[in-house]
């Protein structure tokens, strides 16, 4: 045994042999206490921390944390949209990715959708958006978001009159800002006023999510349409 | 002239050390493959190679200062490189400017190749060329030239590993410039209050330097920002040469 | 080692030739008009130094070393100039002091009559530093184009045509695209030399030009260093090897422990030294030896012969006629001429005993042992 240790190439084998056993053992001792991602539920939070001294930890890189903050949120709403369809840190991550990115309106949006139609706290979908709208006052996407969900989610017409009708003024409007401004006031046919604004919501945005939603919600809308239609249709004359 | 024959043989330099390769290399690759990404990003794949694109330069900017920077004199001391230059007819204070120039020469590289390397995949994915990432870019170059007159400074008394490490904490604090302010006001003591307030007026506010939020959301830069803020750069890494080559004249090489 | 009669013939020979220098400097030439201050008596200085003295204090310990101490030096027009000193004596503080590569902490330098502050006062100097190293990512024609170019040569023209001719003195014409990293001692040395003398210098300081070189490199650099004389280069050399120095220098100056010991021609400094004689005689009678032993300063017995070394020259006569009237038989008679060798070691030893006298009186003074001799 000891001449056979003595020869060098067997001693290089027996070491390759060890390390190979003792990096095994780490991975599987990892994979045992600490588990899979996936099954983290409650670790999440470290995915986002704390947004105190987040900004000034960035060092001037704070648009691109936002970005990798952005990826996190979307890869944590596509999951839970999956499986439990609870979004608990949603107001959270966005929160921070908006504040490492002020300016990042898209995140604004996103978030408050995801948090009035989803996570069913239209409260602070309302809330984020003002955060945005503070830091973006020119923005009127922001302002046509707070009167959209003000409309469909809360039922509230004068806050979402009030809010289309201060997007309309803002610079790049599309017109049918103040159109919407116009149909909430007169009341005219909720139905049809929620439709067209999921459609333009829908139209104003690359994101597949917000497209999906909307998809949704717009067919549930034009068959409610047509009943209302065939209800409010005069009766057949026999 | 042999401030530029220096500045020549620095860029040589830099260009046959293999580690500034790999940074260069992976700071391209990083932004190449964001666009591998960018469909996971739900629209704002172009904005996450803009600011990936710009971030890297400036973290790898900084990284190639601390690996080319650091050493850039004592080195030479410490391998008594420096004897038979000096021995030269040559002034100290072109020694110092010889490096810096060097230096930033292949800085100028690093900005041009991400630059173009960002214009180009902004062009791919059907964008048109970019004018503000331009102007981002090119005021993160001249917040790197500000971080390599300070590298050169420290190089020219100081060790490799102090030199890096005290460059280092220059572009840290550098980002905190404001914050320090902020601090100053909460803090105790008074002695501390004004150790911030002397930290915020000496170490330079890099922040003026970046433009990346708005750039990467689609807003442009003013002129006059771009002037002040490049002006800003230009008068500290002056004044930050001169104090370097002050300090590198009265060197004692034993 | 030459023997005894070569070492007297060179010593003769540079008398000769320093005292035909000394002549033909006296005739003034008709055009050079010789400001007061440069020509001292016969040649003009190129390097001066005046009561230079130099300290290294270290910050931490606070602790001070005096390198140099009140040294005085003068290297003249077109002679090979030797350095000598034990190891850590001063030799490349001092050269680096003449190059500005340190700042004296008093005293006053010269070369060509400007400080080392000022870069021109290198313009006509070639410097080959101890153990070189060069910057080894360069090519070896990267790296002459550079010191070319920092010589102050701008014109393209007049930089290559240097360096042609520095790769064809030193025999490196075949290495110009070789890496510096790939070179071995010898070749590195070469190209110290090359770039030392790519500007075509007046003065060349070399510090420890042949350590760490096998003898065929040894005399190849020794050969060099007669070219260069022979160019009208002065030659500033410092060396802890005596045989090299005796060989080549027309002047040597003694440096120990930061002090200048002994400074001047060679042939001046080994005469100064007490000449002895020794006389080998058979058959010496001890009344011989008893009559001689006021003029005896050591007598050995090698076989059936004696060995005599007589203190003083001029007692040789006597001797030799006492020994004669005694029946001795004599076999040769010697004067041993001091070699440059044993002046130095003598100057050294005898230097770093009263040192060691004066470190041990003063207070605190560290409790230095006296070296051995």
């Amino acid at each position: 045994m000891k001449s056979l240790l003595r020869r060098q190439g067997v001693r290089q084998a027996a070491c390759l042999l060890l390390a190979a056993a003792l990096l095994t053992g780490g991975v599987c001792l990892r994979r045992q206490v600490f588990g899979y991602p996936a099954r983290r539920e409650g670790q999440e939070l470290m995915y986002f921390p704390s947004g105190k001294f987040l900004k000034q930890s960035a060092l001037g890189h704070t648009t691109t944390l936002a970005d990798i903050a952005w990826l996190r949120a979307i890869q944590y709403y596509g999951h839970h949209r999956m499986t439990d369809r609870k979004y608990e840190m949603v107001g959270h991550i966005f929160d921070v990715i908006t504040t490492l990115d002020p300016n990042f309106v898209h995140a604004y949006v996103f978030g408050a959708v995801v948090l009035s139609q989803d996570a069913g706290k239209p409260e602070e979908g309302l809330a984020l958006l003002r955060k945005g709208m503070r830091a973006n006052p020119d923005n009127w996407l922001l302002a046509f978001e707070t009167g959209f969900i003000y409309y469909v989610i809360l039922g509230d017409c004068e806050n979402a009159g009030r809010y289309f009708a201060l997007a309309s003024r803002l610079p790049n409007a599309p017109d049918m800002t103040s159109r919407f401004a116009a149909f909430v006031n007169e009341k005219a046919g909720h139905t049809a006023t929620a439709f067209e604004l999921w459609s333009e919501i829908a139209k104003a945005t690359d994101n597949k999510f917000i497209k999906e939603m909307a998809e949704e919600k717009m067919e549930k809308l034009r068959v409610q349409l047509r009943k209302e239609r065939s209800a409010a249709a005069p009766p057949e004359q026999g | 002239m042999k401030v530029l024959a220096i500045a020549r043989n620095t860029f040589r330099e830099a260009l046959r050390d293999k580690a500034l390769y790999v940074l260069v290399v992976f700071s391209l690759v990083l932004v190449v493959s964001t666009r591998i990404l960018s469909p996971l990003a739900l629209g704002e794949g172009v904005k996450i190679t803009k600011d990936v694109g710009l971030s890297s330069l400036s973290f790898f900017g900084i990284l190639a200062i601390i690996v080319m920077g650091a050493g850039l004199v004592h080195k030479e001391i410490d391998r008594k490189t420096i004897l038979v230059i000096l021995s030269k007819p040559v002034a100290r204070h072109e020694f110092i400017l010889g490096k810096f120039l060097g230096m930033a020469d292949a800085l100028v590289t690093l900005v041009v190749l991400m630059l173009i390397t960002l214009q180009a995949i902004l062009l791919l994915s059907g964008k048109g060329p970019d004018l503000p990432v331009l102007k981002a870019g090119f005021l993160t170059f001249i917040e790197l030239l500000v971080m390599t007159s300070i590298a050169v400074l420290f190089s020219s008394f100081s060790t490799t590993a102090l030199s890096a490490v005290f460059t280092f904490a220059f572009y840290v604090v550098g980002h905190l410039s404001s914050d320090l302010l902020l601090f100053a006001a909460r803090l105790p003591s008074s002695f501390a209050r004004q150790v911030c307030q002397f930290m915020y007026y000496v170490i330079p506010d890099l922040e003026l330097f970046n433009v990346r939020a708005v750039v990467v959301h689609g807003g442009d830069v003013p002129t006059d920002r771009l002037l002040a803020a490049t002006a800003y750069g230009l008068l500290y890494t002056l004044g930050v040469l001169v104090l370097a080559a002050v300090v590198f004249s009265r060197k004692d090489f034993k | 080692m030459p023997d005894l009669n070569v070492r007297q013939e060179i010593l003769r020979h540079r008398g000769n030739a320093v005292r035909a220098a000394e002549s033909a400097a006296e005739t003034p030439h008709p055009e050079a008009v010789e400001p007061v201050r440069e020509s001292l008596g016969e040649r003009r200085v190129v390097v001066r130094a005046v009561n230079l003295g130099k300290v290294f204090a270290s910050s931490f310990t606070a602790r001070k070393k005096w390198a140099v101490r009140g040294l005085n030096l003068e290297v003249f027009e077109k002679e090979v100039f030797g350095f000598l000193g034990p190891n850590g004596a001063g030799k490349t503080t001092t050269i680096k002091l003449l190059l500005g590569l340190l700042r004296p902490t008093y005293g006053t330098i010269e070369i060509f009559g400007t400080g080392p502050a000022n870069p021109a006062s290198r313009a006509q100097v070639g410097f080959l530093p101890e153990n070189p190293s060069f910057y080894d990512y360069l090519k070896l024609g990267e790296f002459l184009r550079l010191c070319a170019a920092l010589s102050g040569l701008r014109k393209r023209r007049d930089v290559e045509r240097r360096v042609a001719e520095a790769l064809f003195v030193s025999g490196l014409i075949e290495h110009e695209d070789v890496q510096m990293r790939k070179f071995s001692k010898g070749m590195l040395q070469r190209a110290g030399l090359a770039q030392a003398l790519i500007n075509n210098p007046r003065l060349l300081i070399l510090d420890e030009p042949m350590s760490g070189l096998d003898p065929v490199g040894r005399k190849e650099f020794r050969d060099s260093i007669v070219r260069a004389r022979e160019n009208g280069m002065t030659v500033f050399f410092s060396s802890h090897i005596i045989a090299d120095v005796e060989l080549l220098c027309d002047r040597v100056a003694i440096i120990n422990n930061g002090q200048l010991e002994k400074a001047g021609p060679i042939g001046e400094l080994v005469q100064e030294d007490v000449k002895s004689v020794e006389v080998v005689a058979k058959d010496v009678t001890e009344n011989a030896v008893l009559q001689l032993e006021p003029f005896v300063e050591e007598r050995r017995n090698v076989g059936d012969a004696v060995v005599l070394r007589l203190r003083d020259d001029r007692a040789t006569t006597l001797v030799l006629g006492t020994l004669a009237s005694h029946g001795a038989r004599i076999l040769s008679v010697t004067p041993h001429k001091e070699t440059l060798e044993s002046v130095f070691v003598r100057q050294v030893t005898r230097a770093s005993l009263s040192h060691a006298a004066e470190g041990a009186e003063a207070p605190g003074g560290g409790g230095r042992t006296k070296r051995g001799l």
